[in-house]
């Protein structure tokens, strides 16, 4: 499996991913600085709050940013036929499929992780200098928060699975961009923190189904015509 | 002589209508078995069943002595192919597309990428992406990586597609070689008649999804039949020194591209041509010919249309 987590590497290079990293954590950042800055209302209430917006706004990006992946290394491979190559290898098909999904997730599940520690950590070092609100961050907070980040970041790894289905029903990149983000806007939009996806119950559960989703589709591999 | 490659009433149908039908097709070992066919008559949908790309609605396909089940991977290890177009990895270069592939199929000869691309006369282009590669380009490429493993058994389609005069001929010498060097066995599929009959140990003809006929070139070469050609201005006077000075009455006249074909062979062509001029007619040219692939070829798809519109 490593290997061919290796040759799929070779064939798509992941340095967008590197490039994406950079560019969505400086881009949530400035606008978790910009709301906390706006004059009047106050926007954030303490950390828990301030924490909990970066948090929706991270899972938001890698749930459309995984639909780039899962459109560049599975329905792409299907478009241009070059899938046809990898069919003809002496090799299981459920395990290149699997090898493809698993960079997608692992890739996806690391970036949401660190994004949200980058800009937390950030956004601390920021409200220490120039104070946005006065709260102080405890250790326990840091600690629920630690392990509501790698709940929530294991869900939304899951749930971003789930563009896979309507992408691969018609072998089209657009469908899987654009499930993605009706998953996400649906997930994360609201107001002061209400969203669907706060209630954890929510993406565990549509993390589940992308998982079933990611399952069926491997099952599939090796009795659909290509 | 033993098979490498059998199939038994292989169908394929796509929403109840079949677009391959009952086809029963045996490929010898070491020899080019040549897939001929106009377009759509399915030959691509037989070959991507033999290499387990779309899979058969009914019908068994036995390769290299064993059963083909969707889930035959090490079978095909031992083959080597190009479906439909030859598909690369465009961003890649020549040399990273067969390090992939020698990769995936568990090859590990360093100089097995070099040998292929010299055997099929690819040369410095290695370090180009393939999407600067021109269609004939990329079909010597996709043959380099069919090739490059050795395998038992190539399947090619339309290989000589998109290439030019000389580019076919140097394949044809290529596939000639794998051949009679290594002892590859080649299912080589194509329309372009001439080319087949070249090489080929064997003809299938598909047509409407129906394998009409299976056929060694030698048994075609023995059907046919010779004929002497004359072209010339004096269709009329020709025609009545063959009848009544020769005694030749199997003979046909095409008036339009004012030609007489001559097929009753009791008299040598020199006799005939003598009468002719001391006849006084104007022979342009006398030719020795014999039908070609080609013309089975169409006789027998025309046939097959005549039926279909008969019934």
């Amino acid at each position: 499996m490593k290997h061919l987590v290796k040759l799929e590497l070779k064939k798509h290079s992941l340095r967008g991913a590197l490039y994406t990293f950079v560019i969505a954590s400086l881009a949530i950042f400035g606008f978790v600085l910009m709301v906390g800055n706006t004059d009047g209302e106050e926007a954030f209430t303490g950390y828990a709050n301030a924490f909990s917006v970066i948090e929706f706004l991270t899972n938001a990006t890698y749930v459309v940013f995984a639909s780039v992946l899962l459109s560049r290394f599975v329905v792409e491979e299907y478009r241009s036929n070059t899938i046809t190559i990898l069919f003809t290898y002496p090799i299981n098909r459920k395990k290149l499929m699997l090898a493809k999904l698993l960079i997608v997730c692992a890739v996806t599940f690391v970036l949401i992780v660190l994004t949200n520690v980058l800009v937390s950590a950030g956004f601390y070092w920021y409200n220490e200098q120039w104070p946005i609100f006065t709260d102080e961050l405890t250790n326990e907070l840091v600690a629920s928060q630690a392990l509501r980040l790698v709940v929530h970041a294991a869900a939304n790894t899951g749930l971003a699975l789930i563009p896979l289905y309507f992408g691969m029903r018609k072998k089209s990149v657009p469908a899987t961009i654009v499930s993605s983000i009706i998953i996400a806007v649906l997930l994360n939009a609201g107001n002061n923190g209400s969203t669907l996806g706060s209630i954890i119950a929510v993406p565990v559960a549509l993390g589940v189904i992308g998982i079933l989703v990611a399952y069926f589709t491997i099952r599939r591999v090796e009795h659909v015509d290509v | 002589m033993t098979h490498i490659l059998r199939t038994y009433q292989l169908t394929k149908s796509y929403r109840g209508k079949e677009a391959v039908s009952n086809v029963s097709m045996n490929i010898r070992k070491g020899e080019i078995y040549g897939f001929v066919g106009p377009n759509g008559a399915g030959k691509t949908t037989v070959m991507k069943m033999l290499t387990n790309l779309i899979k058969p609605t009914s019908g068994e396909i036995e390769i290299l002595g064993e059963r083909l089940t969707p889930t035959s991977y090490e079978v095909l290890k031992r083959m080597g192919s190009i479906i439909e177009n030859p598909i690369f990895y465009d961003r890649l270069t020549a040399r990273e597309n067969l390090e992939l592939h020698c990769e995936y199929m568990g090859f590990y000869n360093r100089n097995a990428i070099r040998e292929a691309l010299e055997l099929v006369n690819l040369k410095n282009v290695e370090r180009k992406p393939v999407k600067h590669f021109s269609l004939g380009m990329k079909q010597r490429l996709g043959i380099a990586r069919a090739i490059a493993t050795k395998p038992e058994l190539l399947i090619l389609d339309e290989p000589i597609n998109g290439l030019d005069p000389v580019g076919i001929r140097e394949l044809r010498d290529l596939f000639v070689m794998l051949s009679t060097q290594y002892g590859i066995t080649m299912l080589i599929s194509s329309h372009i008649l001439g080319e087949m009959e070249q090489i080929a140990n064997t003809i299938g003809v598909i047509q409407g999804g129906k394998l009409v006929e299976e056929v060694s070139m030698e048994a075609i070469r023995g059907r046919q039949t010779e004929y002497l050609e004359l072209t010339t201005r004096d269709l009329t006077k020709a025609a009545f020194i063959l009848e009544k000075g020769l005694n030749i009455r199997n003979f046909r006249i095409l008036e339009d591209s004012g030609l007489i074909r001559i097929y009753e062979r009791k008299l040598p062509q020199s006799d005939i041509a003598k009468a002719l001029i001391v006849g006084g007619v104007s022979v342009e040219s006398f030719n020795k010919k014999s039908h070609t692939l080609e013309d089975y070829f169409l006789k027998l798809i025309q046939g097959g249309e005549a039926r279909e519109a008969s019934r």
